[in-house]
């Protein structure tokens, strides 16, 4: 079964009603739940990404973006800032749209400006691209619709497929609950204290 | 048929495991490398051939990445006419009142203004003050009148001819602004460039593997240099008699 936030916003709420605090459910906004569920996905892709040593395809955010242009300059605005990584890599690709095979060069901040006047500032007759702050330059004229692949989870809908491999599951669910209360206590932890409890109940 | 410089940027960034983040710094490396390459093997047909126009001053703009000068001509139909090298052309270049280059005028002989008594005879007896005999003076007037002279990046021309436009055959830098091509057999040996540049750069990387990658760069050369320079008949015919003396038979 393929997860989606709702699913997992559920399953959190269930935890924490059994396991943590069942007299006060009501402390548990579901919206902070979805809005925690992308915090900690995003915050888990890096180390997911370090230790894989590559980007996995599914953690990839398409956009198609119309360009724009000022002072004879192509650009493109981000509609979300990607997952900081080292050499640009949140910007995973940009290309015209339809054409995925004819990727844009990347090319790191001040790069370009370093290399004006040498041979590599032709970039061998093929766009290039830099980005800074929201914006991504063009070193020449583009397509007037551009696809962008960002490192980022920015989900539409709640029932779209969380873009994370099964073995992250766990850790968004004990990150969310990190961030209700249980600052150094898994889900079982607090079902072992769950348990105690009852027993103690009992004995009394 | 010669391969893209992109080619072999995008094939190394694949064989090594490398981003497509990193193709930039890897294409300035490339391009380095094909012009330590391009300096003693043609491996990118670096000898060009260029028309270029001729201005007012009777001078012409070589052409970007253009080294060493070939051969200077002045086109005629399809032949050529070969220009000489004269390195008699006053090389400073002649400006008006507004600082705009200028032509100079056809030059009068120095030797036309002198007369026979003040310079003996003309070639063979030049004397000082003191009567003494100074040599002879060549090169004025020129056997050849028209030649070139290389100044920088310019080619000034003699007056005594004004051609609208020259041919330069020239080495170039082996680096365009355009596409760069290289020949398919030294795709290899840039890589291994590629290697010893890349890793030089990281110093995590220790000292002896950089000098292994250097050292697998220059045997490549040289095995690319064999390929592509391949010894043949004259090669062996030269090395033969350059290597055979005169003996004295008793």
């Amino acid at each position: 079964l393929a997860t989606n936030r709702n699913l997992l916003a559920e399953q959190i709420q269930r935890i924490y009603s059994r396991n943590i605090d069942r007299e006060d459910v009501s402390r548990l906004d579901v919206r902070e739940i979805k809005l925690l569920i992308t915090q900690a996905v995003n915050f888990l892709i890096k180390p997911e990404i370090f230790q894989r040593g590559d980007i996995s395809g599914c953690i990839l955010a398409s956009y198609d973006i119309v360009k724009q242009t000022s002072g004879g300059c192509d650009y493109i605005i981000l509609p979300v800032v990607p997952v900081s990584l080292p050499k640009e890599q949140g910007i995973h690709r940009v290309h015209p749209q339809g054409c995925s095979t004819q990727a844009y060069i990347p090319i790191q901040t001040n790069d370009f400006q370093i290399v004006q006047g040498t041979p590599s500032m032709y970039i061998e007759g093929q766009v290039g691209y830099f980005y800074e702050g929201h914006r991504i330059s063009f070193t020449k004229t583009v397509a007037t619709t551009v696809t962008v692949k960002l490192v980022v989870y920015d989900p539409v809908n709640d029932t779209d497929i969380l873009p994370i491999p099964p073995e992250m599951e766990a850790q968004v669910i004990e990150f969310v609950l990190k961030q209700f209360g249980l600052a150094q206590m898994s889900a079982n932890a607090a079902s072992a204290k769950n348990e105690r409890k009852t027993n103690e109940r009992q004995l009394d | 048929m010669l391969i893209t410089v992109d080619s072999v940027v995008r094939t190394y960034i694949h064989e090594r495991g490398l981003v497509l983040h990193d193709y930039f710094r890897l294409l300035t490396i490339a391009l380095s490398g094909l012009k330590d390459l391009a300096k003693d093997l043609d491996i990118n047909q670096n000898v060009k051939a260029q028309e270029i126009s001729v201005d007012d001053t009777n001078s012409a703009i070589l052409p970007t990445g253009a080294i060493d000068l070939i051969k200077v001509c002045v086109p005629n139909g399809d032949k050529i006419l070969p220009i000489p090298q004269n390195d008699g052309i006053n090389p400073i270049q002649l400006r008006d009142d507004q600082g705009n280059a200028i032509i100079r005028d056809i030059p009068v002989s120095a030797w036309e203004n002198t007369t026979f008594l003040d310079i003996g005879y003309l070639f063979t007896s030049r004397l000082n003050d003191k009567f003494e005999h100074v040599g002879r003076a060549f090169g004025d007037p020129p056997a050849q009148p028209f030649g070139y002279k290389r100044i920088g990046d310019r080619i000034q021309l003699d007056v005594s001819a004004r051609p609208t436009c020259i041919l330069v055959v020239y080495s170039s830098s082996g680096v365009t602004s355009d596409v760069n091509l290289i020949h398919p057999h030294a795709e290899e040996t840039l890589k291994l460039w590629m290697d010893w540049k890349w890793k030089e750069a990281r110093t995590q990387k220790g000292i002896w593997e950089k000098q292994n990658e250097k050292s697998a760069y220059y045997v490549s050369k040289r095995n690319l240099n064999s390929v592509i320079n391949g010894f043949g008949y004259e090669d062996y015919i030269k090395t033969v008699r350059d290597h055979q003396t005169m003996t004295v038979k008793i």
